[in-house]
């Protein structure tokens, strides 16, 4: 019974809605920031981390997995020092949002599975 | 401060602001691209708006988060773009000196068209942002 509710994959799944929340707000960041002269854009680094730590781990290592703010060294095309460009942040703005609503999918989907089998189960 | 993924609100509102106050310098500085006097004497000089990141201090900290995540934009101040405007021609104007010229505005107003658009497609991107936030939070609400 435990193995198939699995509280671990919730708590990914939570995870993965919380690092996607967190990116979308960094992304928004930047785009409010597109005219801030010597502006460094900012992104989040989650993916590799969590492939790290679910190879090694396994689900249960999920609750450990750090979501870093990074600056990517990416070099400002501007003149005023400002790397933003506003094609990346709005096609990463579209990507984010599309992940978020999987996962949430993904969370109701699992919520529903539980639903089931304390129903008919 | 909104939390969690409420905050891209006041994230992407206050670059939409920014974004406003920037179009009513530019169309402050269109409208008098023909004013040779102002308060200060002399001809017109063109406004420049300055904007500044904030910085999130105020954040909740997320279990296991590394790093700052800034929490959006505001205007730090005005300017004067004080480079001398070009002079011209103008026989009989009020404000021509001995030799009938009259140093007009630094308003070039092809540039502040230019910056025009980039406020305009600054803003959109603001009211994007806001639209998928928007969708996000309405997806969660179904699980």
């Amino acid at each position: 019974m435990n193995k198939l509710l699995q509280p671990e994959a919730l708590e990914l799944y939570e995870r993965m809605l919380d690092f996607a929340a967190l990116r979308h707000k960094v992304i928004a960041n930047n785009v409010a920031n597109i005219n801030t002269p010597g502006f460094r854009r900012s992104d989040v680094e989650f993916a590799d981390e969590l492939d790290r730590v679910l190879h090694d781990k396994g689900l249960k290592g999920a609750a450990d997995v750090k979501i870093r703010v990074t600056q990517p060294n990416v070099t400002a095309f501007r003149n005023d020092g400002n790397n933003v460009s506003i094609d990346t942040e709005m096609a990463a703005l579209a990507e984010n949002a599309m992940l978020y609503q999987v996962y949430a999918q993904l969370l109701s989907r699992r919520f529903r599975q539980i639903h089931d089998i304390i129903k008919e189960g | 401060m909104g939390e969690g993924i409420f905050g891209t609100f006041d994230i992407s509102a206050s670059g939409m602001t920014a974004e406003r106050v920037r179009m009513n310098v530019i169309a402050h500085n269109i409208a008098n691209a023909q004013s040779t006097r102002t308060e200060e004497g002399g001809p017109y000089k063109r406004r420049v708006v300055v904007f500044e990141e904030v910085l999130g201090d105020a954040q909740r900290r997320l279990d296991g988060l590394i790093g700052d995540v800034g929490c959006g934009v505001r205007v730090a101040g005005y300017g004067r773009d004080t480079r001398p405007g070009p002079t011209i021609e103008m026989r009989g104007h009020p404000d021509a000196d001995e030799n009938g010229m009259v140093e007009m505005p630094n308003v070039n107003v092809i540039d502040e068209m230019m910056d025009m658009m980039t406020a305009m497609r600054g803003y959109e991107a603001n009211v994007t942002a806001i639209s998928s936030a928007k969708q996000m939070i309405l997806k969660a609400l179904e699980i």
